[in-house]
């Protein structure tokens, strides 16, 4: 018992550094909360929250990763998205949060290119899926901010890192680690494969050697998420994302190390990233 | 006189003229005879017929002997006679027979032996019995009255007292000289007249030649200018015996009215009179007798005074006097889309209660047949403004409509207006025969022609202001005046040579003007109208028999049907009247479908280019709100003329005292059927074009009720105001509301403040229907798409606990927080007990609620108070997270339980796009702010997605907008149920109104006041 009460805790201290600050006093909140509530609960699988409680602890935030891009000149790519139409697809409520994650790095891409025209879309598509997780009302809490924001790059990015980091929080402190990790997982591919899908069409050169290092560092959050996800691969439609996420582990294998990330490893990483994220957002 | 009559007496004519050789008398007799017959260009055409078939009989008979062109001659008479057989009716044959007779005697000498034979040869190949052939032959051939045998089938009209000898019946007429002889086939009903006299006497406007015959038909009249008229019921009734059962008499005791305004109508009038007269009512505009006439049946109450009929008071007593009071107002109250015999028949069903169908049919056709309407039974009535039969005619039928059922008392309101004088005569002439008829006949009159004037029995004359100065006959009325004005010749009441009266005259005087110092006329009058009452009150005879013994045996035909069988006959009366008019069917049946349409059309909404998804489209609420729309706007216009259209005709019906009840029911009971159709072809319609799938009845149901209410407010507005205009222009009035607080044009939290709530659904929006049927429709879609109704329950379920979770459970934390740090008001103390117990009751199963089962939170805190209840609210939220998950995964099964159930692989996705709408989902998960829990009333009240919870458990049906349960008498229906009763509630509520007329009630009460506000009262 004190050992997850343990994990919880330290679950929520890396939450909020996951996408960057996150609302202290809100978290402060939750965390008593949780606190309190943890003490007559019924176990819930100790392995997975450590286990996701590790990863995230870990996870660099997209909106870094995507500041690197625009230092290193990297062209910006806005097809490479998954359209917001898509959103409509989505019934189950693991795939609502596989695209919540990826969304929301969508989102976060649009805004760091001041892509002014599509971020609406893509917020109304992030809503949408947040309501149907329930979250909705978490998130709706930023509505009035991101639209009072939406002219001012620096200000948006905040607001839709709190906004995610909010989710992140309450979804925590409501014991839904599943929902949680479907997020995480779908943020952390869309991450990947735009990132891949970018460096795979340029030449490694020293000013954008940092993202060709990130590609290779990335194997070690990819083990941790596809363990997290196999907690929960009972669910059927669960077991073949995670198989997915297993052959990705795979390719991996291959380079010794991020010198080894080359066009041939990025072409071939970039096909099973395409198909593992087809199979998400079809 | 028909033209296979004339050809057949040319004919017959020739045959007697041949044999006697009297061609050139004969010639002659038969062109005086044809003179009177046809007109200038017809006498010569049949008397060309007469000599081409003289010269053929001739020609034929020329070369042979005398005997044997005798025998020629009867079979040519058996064979003309023969072809007439085939041609023409018993009637006519009698007609044929009798001019015949007369010919063959019109040569000065008695005919011989062969004429009578010739004569009683036709007679019976014509089939007429010896003893009528007989008949025919005696008064045909008589040549004064001396030579007519004393059958009772004579009657003799002069003015001689004395009786004649035998059977033969007599009329003394003084103003008659000479003698008017009829005859009574009493076989076939057919009368005939011969004159023999020297007057100029006028059979129906035909002039009458001394010693000749004439057939005497159905309303005929003999006039002459200086002679009273001779009517064809006078005689009619004198050969059947007739014999007046029903004595009626009427007397007006010392009646004052005053109008509304405090104006004096009527100045103390009284009369009395009996039945068998007409009486007329005149006197110049404005001088009160419509007044009279509508106190006089009962329609108005005089302040002071009393109207008797056989001693019974018709504005108390009425009941009484059921059915022997008839009025035909001045107005045509039929049915236009209605034929004449429809207007009769179903009038006739109301008023005689007693009579099977056939036998009223058996009725109508007498009837219609008597007044000579017979032939145009078929036509539909029409209105003024696009007439079918004549407005002769017309005025006939209305008094068809109160003749049918044979009341004794008969008001008649200024039946000739508007009428040729040819109409107004023959209308005037049918009221007289009512009144010979034994019938008490009142009527009111504004300009009689002299032949008119004549007709009345007595005269009412009133003045300006409603005095009475006149009440007598009517030639004396004329002597009178011209006396009270000092005329020269002041006994004449007629023109010496053409017995002219003028009634005009009567007026002139009365109003004539004093002239001024330069010969100008001035505006004041010689007499005034109190003079002239005073001057009446001075030779007015006290009242006759003013008080007869109450007698209330007469009855009439009248015999008031039960309510259902009113309500039959209003029914099928109402729908056949709609049936007639195509116009009318057309615009309401058209109506629906091309709203539908028009509505569904340009609403559908989507991306150009793709394929329509009802899921995307944006204007699904825009047009379930419309549909409510429509559907009210729809029942209001079909029902808002119903009951002023009908309104003349109630009147009419006043008399009859039928139940007003079965009256609207049967209104409603069409109405709601227009309704049916026309919001189910909507639906089917609207629904089909929009791919609004699977909800065809829901739609219909609803729409149906908010249409029947707008049928009630149409119905009741109908009743209440006075014109078709003023009702057109209140309906924007009615519908507006019903647009503006329907709570979608504005959400009803963003009305002004001061009429509305946060917590439930203001009571002005409460009082409109469109917001309980779009509540409803809304609802009812989202809820029980194909697809939603799967998910409905655990969504429900989810939203509770995530709005218990995440608000409900903060906020009460953060209460208690502030209790402990007593940053608390005491009256927050109530707030908080009332949530822990409430709580503790819902969540009764967790150990940690037993403690706050009944609260008591005091200022400052207890310690123990705020541990238990932090524990309790710890072990709420332990709860629902554990909720939380049971149900997402129990909603999952669900999902994927739908997807299984579809055999492709995106059926989930197909099924959402078809049955389930964004934008609707919008409106009704969200309350247009943030604020998700509010305190209210010492309760924190929840304003999450509304569509997910239930109203008030503590209130009755009462909510907010869109929950999709609401509570009834401690038990929760779904809001489709609750909606539905209060909208037919509504309508029952209307129902009420309408038949307790109440808004019109209001109104005058209202307009009443009004009148005592100097400002109005001057307007």
């Amino acid at each position: 018992m004190k050992n997850l009460s343990v994990a919880f805790t330290a679950a929520f201290a890396v939450s909020l550094t996951l996408f960057s600050c996150g609302d202290n006093k809100n978290a402060s909140d939750q965390m008593d909360d949780t606190t309190t509530v943890a003490q007559d609960t019924t176990p819930i699988d100790e392995v997975a929250t450590f286990r996701f409680s590790y990863t995230i602890a870990n996870l660099p935030s997209p909106i870094v990763i995507f500041d690197e891009f625009t230092k290193s000149d990297l062209p910006v790519d806005v097809s490479l998205l998954n359209p917001s139409g898509n959103v409509k697809k989505y019934n189950t409520s693991m795939k609502q949060a596989f695209n919540y994650g990826i969304y929301g790095v969508d989102l976060a891409y649009l805004v760091i290119n001041e892509r002014n025209t599509d971020i609406y879309n893509y917020y109304s598509a992030s809503k949408t899926l947040a309501e149907e997780l329930n979250l909705g009302e978490t998130f709706k809490k930023f509505v009035n901010r991101f639209e009072a924001n939406s002219e001012n790059r620096d200000s948006l990015t905040r607001v839709i890192d709190e906004a995610y980091g909010a989710t992140d929080a309450y979804l925590r402190s409501n014991e839904r680690l599943e929902t949680a990790s479907e997020i995480l997982a779908g943020s952390w591919l869309e991450c990947q494969y735009i990132t891949v899908q970018l460096l795979k069409n340029i030449d490694r050169t020293s000013s954008n050697d940092i993202l060709f290092q990130r590609v290779w560092e990335q194997r070690v959050y990819l083990d941790n998420i596809a363990k997290v996800l196999g907690e929960f691969s009972n669910n059927p439609e669960m077991a073949t994302i995670k198989a997915d996420f297993d052959s990705l582990l795979e390719i991996y294998k291959e380079p010794a190390d991020a010198k080894a990330i080359d066009k041939a490893f990025l072409n071939k990483l970039g096909a099973k990233l395409t198909e593992v994220r087809a199979n998400i957002i079809k | 006189m028909s033209e296979k009559i004339l050809k057949a007496l040319m004919q017959l004519f020739a045959i007697i003229a041949n044999r006697d050789q009297l061609t050139e008398e004969g010639r002659g007799v038969v062109e005086a005879f044809l003179k009177q017959q046809v007109s200038q260009a017809h006498q010569d055409y049949y008397l060309r017929f007469f000599d081409e078939y003289l010269q053929f009989l001739q020609g034929k008979a020329s070369s042979g002997k005398a005997t044997k062109r005798v025998s020629v001659n009867s079979v040519k008479i058996l064979r003309i006679c023969t072809d007439i057989n085939s041609e023409l009716e018993q009637k006519q044959k009698y007609v044929v027979l009798v001019k015949l007779i007369e010919f063959a005697w019109s040569f000065g000498e008695t005919p011989g032996e062969q004429e009578l034979e010739f004569i009683e040869t036709v007679a019976s190949v014509f089939n007429i019995d010896k003893p009528d052939a007989a008949l025919c032959l005696s008064f045909a051939s008589a040549k004064n009255i001396a030579g007519l045998d004393n059958s009772g089938y004579l009657l003799v009209v002069n003015n001689s007292p004395l009786r004649l000898p035998g059977n033969i019946r007599h009329i003394q007429n003084e103003t008659l000289s000479g003698d008017l002889i009829f005859l009574n086939i009493h076989s076939e009903g057919i009368l005939f007249v011969k004159y023999f006299g020297n007057l100029p006497l006028l059979l129906n406007g035909q002039s009458m030649v001394n010693g000749r015959l004439y057939v005497f038909s159905q309303g005929a009249v003999i006039r002459e200018a200086k002679i009273q008229p001779v009517y064809f019921s006078d005689v009619t009734r004198c050969f059947m015996n007739y014999s007046r059962s029903e004595d009626i008499s009427m007397t007006v005791n010392m009646v004052d009215y005053y109008f509304g305004n405090g104006r004096q109508g009527l100045h103390s009038v009284s009369f009395a009179a009996a039945s068998g007269n007409l009486i007329g009512i005149m006197g110049g505009s404005g001088a009160g007798k419509s007044t009279l006439l509508n106190i006089l049946n009962g329609n108005l109450t005089p302040q002071k005074g009393e109207v008797l009929i056989n001693g019974i008071n018709i504005h108390t007593q009425r009941d009484k006097l059921q059915g022997i009071i008839g009025y035909i107002p001045q107005d045509d109250l039929l049915m236009e889309d209605l034929t004449v015999y429809q207007n009769l028949f179903y009038n006739s069903k109301l008023g005689l209660g007693n009579l099977d169908d056939a036998e009223i049919d058996k009725l109508v056709e007498a009837l219609l047949e008597s007044l000579g309407l017979l032939a145009i039974k078929d036509l539909k009535v029409g209105d003024p403004l696009n007439k079918m039969v004549s407005g002769g005619q017309r005025k006939r039928l209305n008094i068809a409509l109160e003749l049918i059922r044979k009341p004794a008392v008969l008001f008649v309101d200024e039946p000739t207006s508007g009428l040729s004088s040819l109409d107004s005569e023959n209308v005037m002439d049918l009221l007289k025969q009512l009144s010979l008829g034994g019938k008490l006949v009142f009527v009111v009159i504004h300009q009689p022609s002299s032949d008119i004037f004549k007709l009345f029995d007595k005269l009412m004359l009133l003045d300006t202001g409603g005095f009475p100065i006149y009440y007598g006959n009517p030639s004396d009325a004329i002597i009178y005046f011209k006396r009270r004005a000092n005329f020269a010749a002041a006994d004449e009441s007629e023109c010496e040579t053409c017995g002219n009266v003028n009634p005009e005259q009567i007026f002139s005087i009365i109003e004539s003007k004093v002239f001024n110092e330069f010969g100008q006329t001035t505006a004041d009058r010689k007499i005034t109208p109190n003079e002239w009452n005073r001057f009446y009150e001075e030779v007015r005879l006290p009242n006759v028999n003013s008080r007869k013994e109450e007698n209330s045996d007469y009855k009439g035909e009248y015999k008031k049907p039960s309510r259902l069988r009113q309500l039959k006959v209003f029914f099928t009366r109402d729908v056949l009247s709609k049936l007639k008019n195509t116009q009318y069917l057309l615009i309401n049946f058209l109506e629906a479908p091309i709203l539908a349409v028009i509505l569904a059309y340009f609403l559908k909404f989507y991306q150009s280019g793709g394929d329509y998804i009802f899921r995307e489209n944006i204007n699904v609420p825009a047009y379930i709100f419309m549909c409510v729309i429509v559907s009210l706007f729809m029942g209001l216009t079909v029902s808002a003329e119903e009951i002023i259209r009908d309104r003349k005709i109630l009147k009419r019906e006043e008399f009859l005292d039928l139940s007003r009840g079965s009256y609207l029911f049967s209104k409603i009971l069409v109405l709601l059927l227009i309704s049916a159709v026309q919001t189910f072809t909507f639906v089917i319609i609207g629904n089909t074009i929009f791919e609004i799938k699977g909800m065809y009845t829901d739609y219909w149901v609803m729409l149906f009720t908010v249409s029947c209410f707008g049928n009630m407010m149409g119905l009741n507005i109908s009743a209440s105001f006075n014109s078709a205009v003023t009702i057109y222009i209140l309906i924007p009035f009615l519908i507006i509301p019903q647009i503006i607080l329907s709570g979608v044009m504005v959400k009803f939290e963003n009305l002004n403040p001061n009429v509305t709530s946060q917590t439930r659904v203001p009571v002005i929006g409460e009082i409109m229907a469109s917001r309980w049927a779009f509540e409803a429709l809304a609802v009812n879609q989202y809820k029980n798409n194909e697809y939603g109704k799967h998910l409905f329950d655990v969504e429900k379920d989810i939203s509770e606990i995530v709005y218990r979770k995440d608000f409900w459970l903060v906020k009460m934390n953060d209460k208690l927080d502030s209790l402990r740090k007593g940053l608390l008001l005491e009256n927050q103390m109530v707030l908080i007990n009332n949530e822990f117990r409430s709580a503790s009751e819902t969540y009764i199963q967790l150990p940690a609620a037993a403690a706050l089962s009944n609260p008591s939170f005091t200022l400052p805190v207890k310690p123990a108070d705020y541990d238990a209840a932090k524990k309790f609210l710890a072990a709420l939220r332990k709860h629902f997270i554990e909720g939380y998950k049971i149900n997402s995964i129990r909603k999952e099964a669900i999902v994927q339980k739908i997807a299984a159930a579809g055999k492709e692989p995106e059926f989930l996705n197909k099924l959402k796009s078809v049955y389930t709408n964004e934008n609707l989902d919008d409106l009704l998960l969200t309350t247009g702010d943030f604020n998700f829990i509010i305190e209210d009333n010492n309760r924190f009240v929840r304003r999450f997605r509304p569509v997910l919870m239930n109203g008030p458990e503590d209130v009755f049906i009462r909510s907010q907008f869109f929950v999709s349960q609401k509570n009834m008498f401690g038990k929760y229906f779904s809001t489709w149920t609750v909606n539905l009763l209060v909208i037919w509630a509504m309508s029952a509520l209307l129902m009420v109104t309408l038949y307790l007329n109440a808004l019109r009630k209001f109104l005058s009460l209202s307009e009443a006041l009004l009148q005592k506000i100097p400002f109005f009262k001057n307007l």
